[in-house]
């Protein structure tokens, strides 16, 4: 494993404007306000120092999505379909909830960049799984994974089961990505918990001490 | 404008209301004080089981330590711990800082909201540092004050540290004292913890075994359960710890002690609460012996359709007979500065100080399972004093029971898309490298995860820190959001002669003696480990010391041993702002068994004027 590099010495850094106005964007960025591009943030390229695992100027609150009527029909079929490919792409073993999935399909189909590459994915399993057979990890790796066209929505179909969370670009900054989550109902279901014998973080773990023995997994 | 009142409004004016101020607040009102809480920040959403703070912190998506709050407009102007605090501090080009990387909550109850819970005493060395001989033969000694002697004894303070552990709660392990810490350190207790342990986790008994019998220069790598403001059974009508694994930045059902328990305690024995009413100055009386008015203005945030801004009311006053100030390191030395207050030493602001810590992690050979209880249970306290601390500074290692969360991978989930792939037996171990990376799905990926989620393991070592004159926090010619200016802040997280650099490899050797000890190879080993001829990397601990120091000398600082001006004779300093050596405990244990003291010195002073 490589090591972490050292920072280089930090320049002060310069706020753009230290205006009251700009500042006042950064705060109502959970409000859904207009933010002012570069303006709002850092302007001076630093290395941070290591310990700092957020990027520099993550949003703090909550990412706000403007969303969008899908242009198809989001129907039972296709929920199906959603939830039998989720159930693949996620290799989670016991039958995947489908009113999670529900929510799912609706936040990925209300989604102003994502709705529009849905259907593609969907046809894409409705081809390899015809017959009426799951499809084949093998069917998966090759005509979703490792399809440009539709491996970026498959992508964000297991972030979402994983940790109910979509990785997006940034409105302010496409340059970066930003994890844009839903409801706290759903974050307490992300599976990645349940996988590793934990829980989401701030929900409850089991009673007092449970921690001091090992889970079965 | 109201005319002027000449009596003073209130017995006793408290500004700021974090764990000094609370307790200062509860114990006054309680002794029928009238008291006032003067809080720069609004009051949190504590309602309906934090659900309005779970909310936030649930779709925050860096969730820092302030996601809980933010979006409500109830913070005052403070460091942004995602934007490395620069959204607040500033810093001086000349002085060539390194960053300085603590923060703090301004909202009633501060930076508890967000804080681990570790409860520590100081160790009796501590208090009498000048026997280490630290700097005597230094080219550049000046930087550090004239003793490095607290102007009291840990068993000056033990009492009230047994007071303040009771009126909180903390939960330890009594059978340790008696074989290690007392023999080791001569650090012993009158009294035991109020409740028993926290349970040490599956994963501290994995270090601990590994570790058993093993030493490093000597010291036993023994494992220790580390006290906690954190319920092990029901206290004070709040309930047991079901470990949730957020102590920072919230605990949503209150097992974990925070200062506003006080507030409220303080609230219901009738004291006053101000709240978003940030101090501007301390007004002094015309002979300068008196705090006589206390400055403020109150804030709030105000919507409109395009944005909101803050609207400030003109500035007004109040007073006490006496007058505490207890706005955290940075706060109180700022209010001090604004004022021209408590200064005749020239040290208020100086000597700030941190506990400057070094990470290491690694990926052990078999399952630890992280991600469940307390973020921490147990640590390595052995380096936490010693004739060493003559050339390298003291530290304390905790056991991490978040697996790489909170290092720079941000593992299992990551925060960044990791640059391209690596080496192909390096993972750091996050969803966002195995998926987009490596394109692993199904079953592979849900193995994959499980497989390294589960073996996580970090080191966190917390090094004390000197105090030097050079380090030090003033008033920036930049405003914040308020008005009010920011903290300039001018801070090396080293001296010349290496005191923490020296720390930081004896951090690391332990860390790989650990990782030793359990199997772990090296190439599953991440120890950040610094060039001779470069600047260090660290982390900030949240532990703002020293910019108020205590002593003897009016001359050379800034209160008495009762955290009394030496200056004005109506003004107490409470909080680790007054600390003058840093130790390397986590502070609240000592602020607050020092703000109970200092309570107890207020109510003699309060019936028996003085000048």
């Amino acid at each position: 494993m490589s090591e972490i590099n050292s920072i280089d010495e930090q320049e002060p850094s310069e706020l753009a404007a230290s205006s009251l106005h700009v500042q006042l964007q950064r705060r109502t960025f959970l409000k859904g306000a207009l933010v002012l591009g570069a303006a709002a943030g850092a302007t001076a390229a630093e290395a941070q120092a290591p310990v700092q695992v957020w990027e520099e100027s993550d949003p703090q609150c909550r990412v706000v999505v403007q969303e969008v009527t899908p242009s198809y029909a989001v129907d039972a079929a296709m929920l199906t379909d959603f939830v039998n490919l989720s159930q693949v792409l996620t290799g989670y073993a016991a039958p995947l909830d489908r009113a999670v999935a529900s929510r799912y399909l609706d936040r990925l189909t209300a989604h102003p960049r994502l709705s529009p590459l849905v259907p593609a994915l969907i046809n894409k399993y409705r081809a390899i799984a015809s017959g009426g057979n799951p499809p084949s990890e093998t069917d998966i790796q090759q005509q979703i994974m490792l399809d440009s066209a539709v491996r970026p929505i498959a992508e964000q179909v297991i972030y979402l089961w994983y940790v109910s969370a979509f990785f997006v670009a940034r409105e302010d900054d496409p340059t970066k990505n930003v994890w844009v989550y839903g409801s706290p109902e759903d974050y307490e279901k992300s599976l990645l918990w349940s996988l590793i014998g934990a829980h989401a973080p701030m929900t409850r773990g089991g009673p007092f001490g449970y921690w001091a023995d090992a889970p079965s997994l | 404008m109201r005319p002027v009142i000449d009596d003073p409004e209130f017995d006793v004016v408290i500004i700021g209301s974090g764990v000094a101020g609370a307790l200062a607040a509860y114990r006054l009102a309680q002794n029928r004080a009238r008291v006032l809480v003067l809080e720069a920040g609004g009051v949190a959403p504590d309602s309906l089981g934090r659900h309005a703070m779970v909310n936030s912190y649930v779709t925050s998506p860096s969730k820092s330590p302030d996601s809980p709050f933010c979006g409500d407009n109830i913070l005052a102007a403070q460091p942004n711990p995602v934007e490395t605090g620069k959204n607040y501090y500033d810093y001086d080009p000349a002085a060539r800082s390194t960053p300085f990387l603590s923060y703090y909550e301004r909202l009633v109850g501060g930076s508890t909201w967000h804080w681990q819970g570790i409860y520590i005493r100081m160790l009796p060395s501590d208090f009498k540092m000048s026997k280490y001989k630290i700097g005597e033969s230094w080219p550049n000694k000046q930087s550090l004050p004239s003793t490095l002697d607290w102007p009291l004894s840990y068993d000056d303070l033990e009492p009230w540290y047994v007071d303040a552990e009771y009126e909180m709660g903390i939960a330890g392990n009594d059978k340790q004292i008696e074989e290690f810490f007392q023999p080791r350190f001569g650090a012993y207790r009158s009294r035991p913890y109020p409740m028993p342990e926290l349970a040490p986790s599956f994963l501290d008994s994995q270090v601990a075994n590994a570790v058993s019998g093993k030493s490093l220069d000597g010291i036993p790598l023994r494992v220790t359960n580390v006290p906690h403001a954190i319920n092990s059974q029901p206290y004070d009508g709040r309930p047991t710890c079901d470990g949730r694994t957020s102590c920072v930045p919230l605990c949503p059902t209150k097992a974990r002690y925070e200062a506003v328990v006080h507030v409220e305690k303080a609230l219901r024995a009738g004291a006053a609460l101000r709240s978003q009413a940030v101090v501007t100055r301390l007004e002094l009386s015309e002979d300068k012996k008196r705090v006589s008015r206390v400055w403020y203005k109150q804030w709030n945030w105000s919507e409109s359709p395009t944005g909101g801004s803050y609207v400030l009311s003109e500035e007004k006053y109040t007073s006490g007979k006496i007058v505490i100030l207890a706005a955290n390191g940075i706060e109180n030395a700022m209010v001090l500065l604004r004022s021209n207050a408590a200064n005749t030493s020239g040290a208020v602001g100086q000597y700030l100080m941190d506990h400057p810590i070094k990470q290491s992690f690694a990926l052990a050979p078999r399952p630890l399972f992280p991600f469940r209880g307390p973020q921490t249970t147990s640590d390595i306290e052995g380096f936490r004093d010693g004739e060493f601390r003559g050339s390298l500074a003291a530290f304390k290692t905790s056991i991490k029971n978040d697996g790489w969360s909170t290092n720079p991978t941000a593992a299992p989930r990551g925060n960044v898309m990791p640059a391209q792939k690596g080496p192909s037996d390096w993972h750091p171990g996050t969803l966002l490298d195995y998926v987009h990376n490596w394109g692993y799905f199904g079953k592979t990926l849900r193995d994959k995860i499980v497989d390294h989620a589960t073996r996580q393991i970090t080191l966190n070592s917390a090094c004390e820190q000197l105090p030097l004159k050079e380090n030090s926090v003033s008033l920036s010619e930049k405003n914040d959001v308020l008005g009010i200016p920011r903290p300039l802040i001018r801070y090396r997280v080293d001296n010349d002669n290496g005191y923490v650099r020296g720390c930081f490899k004896k951090v690391i050797q332990l860390h790989e003696a650990v990782f030793e000890a359990m199997g772990i190879p090296a190439n599953n080993r991440v120890m950040q480990r610094d060039d001779d001829d470069k600047d260090l990397t660290y982390g900030g601990s949240g532990h703002i010391m020293g910019t108020t120091i205590m002593g003897v000398d009016p001359t050379k600082s800034v209160v008495n041993a009762d955290c009394r001006s030496h200056d004005h004779s109506n003004l107490f300093i409470l909080g680790s702002s007054v600390f003058p050596t840093g130790s390397t405990a986590n502070p609240t244990s000592t602020l607050a068994a020092l703000a109970l003291r200092a309570a107890d010195k207020v109510k003699v002073q309060l019936r028996n004027p003085t000048n």
